[in-house]
């Protein structure tokens, strides 16, 4: 197609040059803006990436959830969560009428008071906090009032589904989810750490076993109306603590309130004298280092003055004892003769090796040191053989027990699973910035420990642990009553009964412990307030309950080995 | 031709700029997709959490033992209920094994269903009678099949082997 074109002439042919040369230009603008719009267009389209969502990756790295991981007991049922709990808060500047508001409000939430929500609603400030932690069905109800001027922000709360069962072994949080005692404050790194969130922490508690004990404990501090009450269960091999409970007891899901009631813990923060218990690491000292052997004999006739003091026997028999029946019946005199055979530094050596001149290996940190004699002498050498001048946590006796009737082998207590290999490492760098975790040690020799574990059955069988035993299983025990040093000297009335067993005897599983504060003597007991009579029979509870739970079987009565060697008359 | 190419050109871009509009819209659709799920999942999450420690709170001991001996017949085990050894069993002839040895499990089939009839006439019964007997069909089965197989072997057996155990080895073929 061939172009018109146009000729025109004059000074007319100069202003249509003069508007063609515009147009072109006005056309080259054009294109050069729509070329730009069209290659910016492509570039957006094909090159530039899609911006992430702000929210999305705050989704995918940091759950909202779970600011501190679960507590779990070795079966897996938890005992310590997180939960997101919503909390109510109000601008009282958008509020119209505070005071049907505030009626309004007070019927949902009747634990707070119509006045007390006036007066929030009518503060000058912009944003006050009405109630933290509501329920689910709170804040549905909330809701329904449709009230713009109400505003809810989520704040997670730590909740301890089991209530007081666990308080002591697992402490508490304070409101803005900070430990404060137990194993939450011991792992609180582990629990808050970020990348571990999601695993649980796996305790060597079980809480079938615990429930058991806290249950048998309650009962029998009521029943002697005693102040307080104490009770561990331990594996005997592994040196896991399966239940550990100590009473009163504290509710650790409130965090408002007296802080002091029930926080002390009996079996970990007490220490206690905790008398003819310590009887059983005197007399495998005397056997393990040969200075005494089963048939030796001591005079008991009359009572004994160390330094000043006269020591007699609580259940006395006035007669040469040999070493079994000593420990049968108790006897102080024995014990006190057989130490001063054993000697100063041996003795002193041996409790060193039990570890109870230090702190428990347990992971928490109000766990107590031992209360030491200043002196280690004549006289402390005695009261120290049978429990006396020398207060330890109920935990020291029962490891050291544990150690004397599984062969001889001293495990760490531990609070944590061991079958699982969950915080090995975490654990080992923890120690390693106070005290290095102690390794199993052999304290005495395996033939020692079998004579041990069968005194200990003679115990239950003829002497002063009578009350705990259990048709169909065999059981061995310590009973132990130590008077309590109130103010510099000792008062008669306050005792702390006590009552070590280990079950079964034979092949040692579990060594349970019992002890109840200055428990009262009752009628059925003919007034008698001894570890014999009102720790041994809870313990014996204990075992009646937890034998068929932890599947084992009763076994045929035997004869006890040493059974021989004791003289047991009438109906003793 | 020039011309033509230039069209083709433009057609080329328009289609090829729609195309990737398209599928940038697609890839941003996925996109807030998974950043919903992603929201579900949380909230997903946390209502699990919430369950989980509600499952941990209904099913305290405490409570538990509670609604136990409300709703159920049932006591704690005892000791005596428990045995190690097989020899230490009393003869009972309705003795029923719990544990045979572990490679000699009878497999399971379906068998015939039981007589509606029957169950009826048994629930009526239960309320006359004072104490429930509580067995299953099958368990009767097997309880008549052994006592069948223990009147056959009394006859080939003395007397002295006819105890439980050896019943039992019988029958498990050893």
């Amino acid at each position: 197609m061939k172009p018109i074109d146009l000729q025109v002439e004059g000074t007319k042919q100069g202003a249509i040059e003069i508007a063609r040369n515009r147009m072109i230009i006005l056309m080259a603008l054009f294109t050069i803006g729509f070329l730009t719009v069209a290659v910016k267009l492509i570039s957006v389209g094909v090159f530039q990436a899609i911006p992430e969502d702000s929210n999305s990756r705050s989704v995918n790295q940091n759950p909202v959830i779970m600011a501190r991981a679960d507590i779990v007991d070795r079966n897996g049922i938890i005992v310590a969560t997180n939960l997101k709990t919503p909390s109510l808060g109000v601008n009282p500047y958008k509020i119209n009428d505070p005071q049907l508001l505030s009626y309004k409000i007070a019927e949902v939430l009747p634990s707070l008071k119509q006045e007390a929500i006036f007066k929030k609603l009518t503060s000058n400030r912009r944003h006050v906090w009405i109630k933290r932690t509501l329920t689910p069905k709170q804040m549905f109800e909330i809701n329904r009032l449709g009230e713009p001027g109400l505003v809810f922000s989520a704040a997670e709360k730590r909740v301890y589904p089991q209530g007081r069962l666990l308080s002591h072994v697992l402490g508490s949080v304070d409101i803005d989810n900070k430990a404060r005692t137990g194993v939450e404050a011991f792992f609180n790194d582990r629990l808050t750490d970020p990348m571990r969130s999601e695993d649980p922490l796996y305790l060597s508690i079980d809480m079938r076993l615990q429930y058991i004990l806290n249950q048998e404990l309650s009962d029998f501090k009521e029943k002697f109306s005693a102040k307080g009450a104490a009770g561990i269960i331990l594996d005997a091999n592994s040196g896991e603590i399966l239940a550990l409970s100590s009473l009163p007891d504290f509710d650790p899901n409130e965090t408002a309130g007296p802080q002091n009631t029930g926080q002390l813990n009996r079996a970990l923060q007490g220490v206690y004298e905790l008398g003819s218990g310590f009887k059983t690491f005197t007399l495998a000292l005397g056997l393990d280092s040969k200075v005494i052997n089963l048939s030796s004999r001591y005079d008991a006739t009359k009572s004994v003055r160390v330094s000043g003091f006269t020591i007699h026997d609580d259940h006395a028999k006035n007669r040469w004892l040999s070493v079994p029946e000593i420990f049968v019946y108790s006897s102080n005199i024995g014990t006190l003769k057989i130490a001063q055979d054993i000697g100063i530094e041996h003795q002193k050596e041996f409790f060193q090796k039990l570890g109870l001149f230090r702190k428990t290996d347990v992971e928490v940190y109000e766990a107590a040191s031992p209360l030491l004699p200043l002196q280690w002498g004549p006289t402390e050498l005695v009261t120290t053989s049978y429990g006396h001048g020398i207060a330890v946590t109920p935990l020291h006796l029962v490891n050291g027990v544990a150690a004397i009737v599984n062969g001889g082998r001293l495990n760490p207590a531990t609070l944590l699973r061991k079958d699982i290999a969950q915080d090995e490492s975490f654990s080992t760098v923890r120690y390693s910035d106070q005290v290095p975790r102690s390794q199993e040690v052999q304290v005495i020799s395996p033939k020692t420990s079998e004579i041990m574990r069968n005194l200990l059955q003679l115990v239950v069988e003829y002497g002063t642990g009578k009350n705990a035993k259990v048709d169909g299983y065999s059981i061995g025990g310590k009973t132990g009553t130590a008077i309590k040093a109130v103010g510099g000297g000792y008062n008669d009335h306050s005792v702390i009964s006590s009552f070590v067993s280990v079950f079964p005897v034979d092949h040692p599983k579990y060594v349970i412990f019992a002890m109840l504060d200055e428990p009262q003597g009752i009628k059925e007991t003919f007034n008698m307030a001894s570890g014999g009579w009102t720790a041994a029979p809870l313990v014996g509870n204990i075992i009646r309950r937890i034998g068929p739970l932890l599947g084992i079987a009763p076994v045929n009565k035997k004869k006890i080995i040493y059974e021989d060697l004791i003289l047991v008359y009438g109906l003793e | 031709m020039i011309k033509l190419f230039a069209a083709f050109t433009i057609f080329t871009v328009m289609i090829s700029t729609a195309a990737v509009y398209n599928l940038k819209q697609a890839t941003y659709n996925l996109e807030e997709k998974k950043r919903d799920i992603s929201t579900q999942i949380l909230k997903d999450r946390e209502a699990i959490k919430v369950l989980k420690a509600e499952m941990a709170y209904l099913s305290r001991p405490a409570r538990l033992e509670r609604l136990s001996r409300r709703h159920l017949v049932l006591d704690s085990t005892q000791n005596e209920q428990l045995s190690s050894e097989i020899a230490s069993l009393s003869m009972r002839n309705n003795v029923q094994m719990a544990n045979l040895p572990i490679d000699n499990f009878q497999l399971l089939l379906p068998r015939k269903k039981p007589d509606p009839i029957a169950i009826s006439r048994r629930i009526n019964n239960v309320g006359q009678r004072s104490k429930v007997k509580l067995a299953s069909f099958s368990q009767q089965e097997v309880q008549a099949s052994m006592k069948n197989e223990q009147n056959n072997q009394e006859n080939q057996q003395a007397l002295a082997e006819n105890n439980l155990y050896q019943r039992i080895l019988a029958k498990i073929g050893k």
